[in-house]
């Protein structure tokens, strides 16, 4: 009896640390936050209820909807630019060709770096005067803006730094997905007539839609919450052009000692990035095909 | 010999694997006191990671020999996680140290939030006060700034310098810069420095970089006959006209005499200059630091003289501060009197290279004066001592990133009349100043 009931409680206790520290420092976090997020709270002293003050403050704040609107436009640029880079670096290396092991392997090595030393190496390479990007262009006779000093090309320096450094994750998730097709399916295809990109269209792209779903709604969270890009390539600048939720976030939370304020700004994207997840969910029957 | 069962194996080594954990978090849940030997153990907090064996073998092994009953635990943390590592520890309610390092702008913070305990009566009765710079302490009484009160011993003070390549001005044949300089002096070897050798518009070397982020800006503003903060530092004053001259004369520097590069970013203002692209770099004093290790033949120089020959040299300062929540404070006081009176000249260089201790017995040492690596550090002591400007309030952090760099940043690429950005720039700054000062009730 004894030894029965233990193996029925054992499973649980194997997951138990895991529940203890998913409660404990995510579930309990969000909680807190929320409670937080109606507090005025320096963090060294007590917080103070304030009920709705903080989101007041958040409406009524220039430099929040200016941080709004430029989280806004990252999204923008750099959804369509990674998932629609990643696809086709996905399908270039899903080809049989020679040495498509080696650039599987080079477009996957920025996922394994760090954010931060990558972010370092490119702040170089976007040097206005001797960096490599801006000497590229001067080879072809160009002259290159200073991308992160110039509040119009800040933001999509951010962008370019992003999509190369998650390309190769979302490719790998893409290369499973495409070697999941049958390859019948394309020889049926090409017996009917059908040129490449019939068959990518007719064929990959439905066969695709699960797996472009998930890594669309996972790229667009990610891009909602921009961090170690801001904080090592801009700060927020120049003039607060890549000023970005998340760093807002971590400087009104840790720099500016307003914890309940960025408590309400965390809110507010969760709530915005689960508005626009969730609609995603209700569209996916239009173009998501599950076979 | 009995065969080994390989799902009773893996379970047996569950059950091990369940009470290691079990363990594991038993413990941390512990406490970590180390008072039961009847010692008590002293924490220091500080961002100095790379000098810890420095901290250990001459302050904390000597320290600890004449004091046989205190263990003195040092606990850093990288500068850029510092004040994050410190808040996430108060907003736990753990202590975070008996004796803390902190900037001024933080210390601001804390002070303000009387989260430091106030160590006048201390140091009034067991220090020489006229032994220190005392100057410095007006950053560490807090808004009020009340005689008897003190929330932070500064230990170190930094000023606005002028940094320069001794070979730039080698090859050019220009004199270093020198006392007499004034900013008329500055844009004209500026503009002797900057070289553009292929006339592309596009200098490969600039004359200056000027840090508007920070403390270059603020000597500029103030030596042009400008101001940003009011007398009391309560509020902000950007708009005068003086001030506004100021703003337009710093701007000119990029555009009109093009002498240093607009592109510098905010994270890297050293880049120019190590990079030997810029012949000088108006700057705050410690980031000689950065220097350390390279090849650059430099040194340092007061900021030029402003209008009617007055010279404001931005000063900022670091100190200890002992926590209200400190289990031992007057073991943390001996301690810290310790560091500031019995800390060799040559240790508090290696710490605070680039700073002039406040602890005026060293800075008239040999030993501080002539450590490596070389420069003119009687012209620190002199700015400290005769030019220096405080500038810090509570919400500092808040109102300089949010608002005055991002806003002189549009103003200096053209985006908005000089007028405008000072209007706009002065209100925000102010509804922070008064929020911040409202919220504990302070008044300046």
């Amino acid at each position: 009896m004894k030894r029965r009931l233990f193996k029925a409680v054992e499973p649980y206790l194997y997951l138990l640390p895991t529940i203890i520290g998913l409660l404990l420092f995510s579930a309990g976090s969000v909680i807190a936050t929320f409670f937080v997020s109606f507090t005025r709270w320096p963090i060294v002293t007590a917080p103070k209820w304030i009920g709705l003050g903080n989101y007041q403050a958040i409406i009524q704040s220039d430099l929040f909807w200016r941080v709004f609107w430029n989280t806004l436009y990252f999204v923008v640029l750099a959804v369509p630019l990674s998932v629609s880079a990643s696809l086709a670096a996905a399908v270039l290396v899903n080809r049989g060709v020679r040495g498509v092991r080696f650039f599987r392997t080079v477009y996957f090595l920025p996922v394994v770096s760090s954010m931060v030393a990558v972010a370092l190496v490119w702040s170089y390479m976007y040097n206005p005067e001797y960096g490599m990007l801006n000497f590229l262009l001067s080879v072809i006779g160009m002259q290159g803006p200073a991308w992160l000093s110039d509040a119009r090309w800040a933001m999509p320096a951010m962008v370019i730094v992003t999509v190369w450094k998650g390309l190769g994750y979302s490719m790998v998730i893409f290369l499973a997905g495409l070697q999941n097709i049958p390859e019948e399916l394309y020889e049926a295809a090409a017996l009917d007539g059908a040129g490449p990109s019939r068959r990518f269209w007719r064929v990959t792209f439905p066969l695709l839609s699960p797996t472009l779903f998930f890594v669309l709604v996972i790229t667009l969270i990610n891009s909602f919450q921009v961090f170690e890009q801001t904080y090592v390539l801009t700060r927020g600048g120049p003039g607060n052009a890549t000023l970005t939720l998340s760093y807002h976030i971590y400087e009104n939370a840790f720099s500016f000692f307003r914890m309940g304020y960025a408590a309400a700004v965390s809110y507010v994207l969760f709530a915005f990035t689960f508005v626009i997840t969730l609609i995603q969910f209700k569209l996916q029957h239009r173009w998501v095909f599950y076979g | 010999m009995t065969p080994l069962h390989p799902r009773r194996n893996l379970g047996d080594l569950g059950h091990i694997l369940l009470l290691f954990m079990f363990g594991i978090i038993a413990g941390s849940c512990g406490s970590n006191s180390n008072d039961d030997d009847g010692k008590i153990t002293l924490t220091i907090f500080h961002w100095m990671e790379r000098d810890r064996a420095l901290w250990e073998e001459k302050v904390v092994a000597p320290f600890e020999r004449e004091h046989p009953n205190i263990d003195v635990r040092l606990e850093t943390a990288p500068y850029g996680l510092y004040v994050s590592k410190v808040m996430t520890s108060i907003a736990s309610g753990a202590r975070v140290a008996d004796l803390m390092f902190a900037e001024d702008w933080f210390g601001q913070e804390l002070i303000h939030r009387s989260y430091a305990r106030n160590i006048m009566p201390m140091a009034r009765r067991d220090l020489a006060l006229e032994d220190f710079f005392q100057d410095a302490f007006q950053e560490w009484r807090g808004v009020a700034q009340k005689p008897d009160e003190l929330f932070g011993f500064p230990t170190s003070v930094g000023l606005t310098v002028l940094f320069y390549n001794k070979d730039m001005f080698d090859e050019a044949g220009i004199s270093y810069p020198d006392t007499h300089w004034t900013y008329e002096d500055l844009v004209r070897v500026g503009k002797q420095l900057t070289v553009d050798r292929d006339s592309n518009g596009v200098p490969e070397q600039w004359g200056l970089h000027l840090d508007v982020h920070y403390t270059g800006l603020e000597t500029v503003i103030y030596s042009q006959g400008g101001r940003v903060l009011s007398p009391d530092l309560s509020r902000a004053i950007l708009t005068e006209p003086a001030t506004l001259d100021a703003f337009v004369f710093v701007k000119d520097i990029f555009w009109k005499y093009r002498i240093a590069p607009l592109s510098t970013s905010i994270i890297t203002p050293w880049e120019p200059f190590l990079a030997r692209k810029a012949a000088m770099n108006l700057i705050g004093s410690h980031g000689s630091m950065n220097l350390v290790g390279t090849d650059i033949r430099w040194d340092l120089a007061m900021p030029p003289k402003g209008k009617d020959g007055r010279r404001f040299s931005r000063r900022f300062s670091m100190a200890f501060m002992i926590p209200e929540n400190s289990d031992h404070p007057d073991e943390a006081w001996e301690l810290l009197a310790w560091i500031l009176t019995r800390s060799s000249a040559g240790t508090i260089d290696r710490q605070y290279l680039g700073m002039m201790p406040t602890y005026l017995p060293n800075i008239r040492s040999r030993a501080w004066l002539d450590s490596e690596p070389r420069y003119d550090r009687q012209t620190i002591v002199a700015l400290a001592e005769h030019h220096s400007l405080p500038l810090y309030t509570p919400g500092w952090q808040e109102w300089r990133d949010n608002t005055l760099t991002p806003d002189l940043s549009r103003f200096i690429r053209g985006e908005v009349p000089v007028e405008e950005f000072a209007r706009n720039a002065e209100e925000r700054i102010n509804a922070v100043l008064e929020r911040t000062l409202a919220e504990s009730g302070a008044e300046p």
